[in-house]
């Protein structure tokens, strides 16, 4: 600094008659700054996407997938964009799991999970998978190794037709669980199987970019994809969302709207048949209801919003599982516990990540160290 | 409203357009006053806030008219101003049942004090002519482009810049230019400073529950606050001087490039310039001059030159909080300054001037020179945003052994990371197309802002949060 005043930091410097500022611009640049502008937004635009899918890698091919079912003895390798890879196998039924679906080892007890996305263990390692992480504590408790047939499956297939459920009663299990989320109400009875089809009529030929392509592109852009990601895990923007643009049939709106009543009508069929496939083949059956991600973060924030109830989709589906002598599990105090419990989700996805499952396994290993073994078992721990 | 805000900026534009729709400097004026006073009550609707504010204001102009007629009063009113602002401001050496009872305004104050000394000296001197109407007054004191932060303008070249924003509309480029500068300062408000605030804080948050990456974290908690600070005081001073432009006016530059800076005392002439600037105006060169007149020795010409920067730049520190912290801030401010001052006058006297111009032109001394200038910096901002207490806890967490391996990364680190930031500044600068530099062309740069705005616009929606407040506001 030098110690001589000098005012040139704070005077002002004015443009002079001569300054470039002052001289009009070029016609040309009334088109070429804007146009400049549009490709800069363009090219951006394009960056982003291209990072975007080198940082977020998805891989949604079922390699295993044959006719809505899984090839037996498969592995394949899949990964959801903002979950890691995981690796899927399949026994010799094709269920998820290497436990042979062949009778059962003397001594063993078989747990059969029943259930669509959830149950299957969509976007979670296997070892992370809820009953995987619970087969071990449950061993213990019942005093007797536990094996696990996964008849989960992405495809809709016990609440359409009898087909999963004869299967399930052919592998003789002691315990069946039906997972259950809000999303299946909405597929339950054949609901929803025109659900992702792209209406196509055969032979067509596509002329030109349409306005449903450009939707559909669009949809599929990897940058919009982690916007949403980003601005769901913010939980303002989310709840926020919800409020203002759910779903008029969600499962939580009060009161219940008719075509949700409708739903759970069918649902109830749905878990009545199961029963009465499980009862005569000597399992018991328990029911897990996981709600979905806005209900877990309004439960475990204590949030109430106007004509919203979070504990809806769970008290219903208690009651269709007493009014069937199915055994409950309630998964609703591990959430009230859990803070932030939406961070168990995939926040775009939607499905429940390792931690959810995580809940899942340590509330069913807690309702059997509470309750004890299973009835099937007699009481010196023999099984059947 | 008034930090970094798409409110702040949508009322600007509102207000550049009503300006613009007259050419007469006397209504320029009037919705400029009202302009600032709508900013002004954004912060306070209890009119006891905003009574002492009042007092202040009306104390300065009353100064300033009595100053004007008589000039033996100017010591009295200087002092007086000084100490109604201490007041105001809650100074810990005011006993605290001396204070008023309730909250008191004092957004910008700090820089109403500034604008009131300098007319009350300006017009003892004879360097203000005329008579400040008391409308002329407020417009200066209270615009509410530099109402909040800065920057610090000499009335009489805001005035002249009024003047000249009555006669002539900004044509589109000087438009295109007052949005390009909004949008840098957008940028570094709104995404830059959002970010390493949040970096910061993640780190300060790691190192704090005793996380593994205890060096790394250690040096990222101390690092990130200067860069941000830049982003958050500099953004916002881009902002408003293209907001300025949007109405015709010229206002000072704040910083310019300051961590480009190779000694600390050249930092200050970079950083806060408007700032540094009065305060070499006001304090150091009268303190420099009363010095030398009463001790006229010219041996002692050194010692009262590195005393009267110390003092300078002690009240720099000073002036920015109340607490012994920002006491302490101060100190290292003026050591930092005078030390530096004190090590070239040796220099020169030990290896002769030239052979010392020599040494700190040469690469290397610059490279270490700068990155030293940065760490001194960044260890003096400790006790601008913490206190004794969090400072010691951050220091425990890292282990004294860590602390100092922690600030010679930071010094090694920075200087490797300037020198590269340098270099590849001088090499964009080098490209040329037809004899003009690439970088200045307004292609090139509509591509640069569009790409800055679509920065900005996509880290404020995905993050979903409003940019830092703006830090220089509590001042």
């Amino acid at each position: 600094m030098s110690p001589t005043p000098s005012s040139s930091a704070t005077s002002s410097s004015a443009s002079s008659p001569a300054s470039p500022s002052l001289l009009p611009l070029p016609r040309r640049d009334f088109i070429l700054l804007p146009l400049i502008s549009l490709l800069t937004a363009l090219l951006m635009g394009a960056l982003a996407e291209f990072g975007s899918r080198q940082i977020w890698v998805e891989k949604a091919n079922d390699d295993c997938a044959v006719g809505g079912r899984h090839k037996a003895n498969c592995t394949m390798l899949m990964k959801n964009i903002e979950g890691p890879w995981v690796r899927y196998e399949t026994n010799d039924c094709g269920y998820r799991g290497t436990a042979s679906c062949g009778p059962k080892p003397a001594g063993n007890l078989r747990a059969v999970v029943m259930g669509t996305s959830v149950a299957f263990g969509l976007h979670i390692p296997y070892d992370q998978f809820f009953a995987a992480r619970a087969a071990p504590e449950l061993s213990k408790i019942w005093h007797h190794p536990v094996e696990v047939q996964n008849l989960g499956d992405i495809m809709p297939l016990w609440l359409n037709n009898d087909a999963t459920l004869k299967e399930m009663a052919a592998l003789k299990p002691d315990a069946v669980f039906l997972i259950v989320a809000p999303f299946d109400l909405s597929r339950a009875g054949g609901q929803g199987e025109e659900e992702g089809a792209v209406p196509k009529k055969a032979n067509e030929v596509k002329t030109g970019w349409t306005w449903t392509d450009a939707r559909l592109a669009l949809r599929e852009s990897r940058v919009l994809y982690m916007a949403q990601h980003f601005l769901l895990n913010d939980e303002k923007f989310f709840l926020h969302a919800f409020e203002e643009y759910a779903d008029p049939n969600d499962a939580s709106r009060t009161p219940t709207p008719p075509l949700v009543e409708q739903r759970f009508g069918l649902m109830e069929e749905r878990v009545a048949k199961a029963v009465e496939y499980a009862r005569p083949a000597g399992a018991e059956v328990f029911m897990v209801a996981l709600p979905n991600r806005v209900q877990c973060a309004l439960i475990s924030k204590r949030i109430r919003l106007p004509h919203m109830d979070p504990y809806i989709f769970n008290s219903r589906m208690k009651e269709i599982a007493l009014r069937h002598e199915v055994n409950y599990i309630d998964l609703i105090p591990d959430l009230e516990r859990t803070p932030n419990a939406e961070r168990l989700f995939y926040s775009v996805d939607g499905h429940p990540a390792a931690g959810a499952h995580s809940l899942m396994a340590s509330a069913i290993v807690h309702y059997f160290r509470k309750r004890g073994g299973l009835c099937s078992t007699n009481k010196n721990g023999t099984a059947r | 409203m008034g930090g970094a805000s798409l409110e702040f900026l949508g009322f600007a534009v509102i207000v550049a357009v009503a300006y613009q729709l007259f050419r007469s400097a006397q209504w320029h004026n009037w919705i400029l006053l009202l302009a600032s006073f709508c900013l002004l009550s954004t912060f306070t609707h209890d009119y006891h806030a905003l009574l002492p504010f009042v007092v202040f204001l009306a104390f300065g102009y009353c100064g300033l008219q009595i100053v004007r007629r008589r000039r033996s009063a100017l010591a009295a009113f200087v002092i007086g101003t000084v100490l109604l602002f201490m007041y105001l401001k809650k100074y810990s050496l005011i006993p605290m049942e001396a204070f008023l009872p309730f909250p008191v305004l004092t957004v910008g104050l700090s820089y109403i004090l500034f604008r009131v000394l300098h007319l009350m000296i300006d017009t003892d001197s004879g360097a203000i002519q005329g008579m400040v109407g008391p409308l002329e007054y407020l417009v200066y004191t209270l615009n509410f482009t530099t109402l909040v932060s800065g920057p610090i303008q000499r009335y009489q070249d805001f005035k002249k810049t009024m003047e000249e924003a009555a006669t002539k509309r900004p044509g589109l480029r000087s438009i295109g230019e007052a949005v390009e500068r909004i949008i840098v300062g957008l940028f570094k408000t709104n995404a830059l400073a959002l970010v390493l605030s949040d970096v910061q804080n993640s780190a300060i948050a790691e190192l704090s529950r005793g996380g593994a990456r205890h060096f790394a974290m250690g040096v990222i908690s101390f690092t990130a606050y200067p860069l941000f600070l830049y982003c958050n005081f500099s953004g916002y001073i881009d902002m408003v001087i293209g907001i300025g432009r949007l109405l015709g006016i010229t206002l000072p530059e704040n910083f310019q490039r300051p961590f480009s800076s190779d000694s600390f005392s050249e930092f200050w002439n970079r950083w806060h310039i408007t700032l540094s600037a009065w305060l070499r105006t006001y304090v150091y060169t009268p303190l420099l001059i009363s010095l030398m007149r009463k001790y006229p020795m010219e041996k002692l010409e050194p010692v009262w030159a590195v005393s009267a920067f110390f003092v300078t730049f002690f009240l720099v520190g000073v002036w920015h909080g109340q607490t012994d912290a920002f006491l302490f801030f101060g100190f290292l401010q003026g050591l930092g300054v005078s030390m530096n001052k004190l090590y070239q006058i040796l220099m020169m006297k030990g290896m002769g001037r030239k052979a010392f111009r020599s040494l700190s032109s040469s690469h290397p001394y610059v490279i270490a020179a700068r990155g030293l200038t940065f760490t001194w910096f960044t260890f003096t901002l400790l006790w601008f945003w913490s206190n004794f207490n969090q400072i010691g806890k951050l220091f425990a967490a890292l282990g004294w052994q860590q602390v100092v391996l922690v600030w010679l990364a930071i010094w090694v680190g920075a200087s490797v990371i300037l020198a590269t930031w340098e270099f590849l500044r001088a090499a964009v600068l080098s490209i040329q197309w037809r004899g003009n530099l690439v970088i200045e062309s307004r292609y090139w740069r509509t591509a640069w802002d569009t790409a800055l705005a679509i920065t900005s616009a996509a880290v404020m929606l995905l993050s979903n949060q409003p940019a830092p407040e703006l830090v220089y506001k509590a001042f």
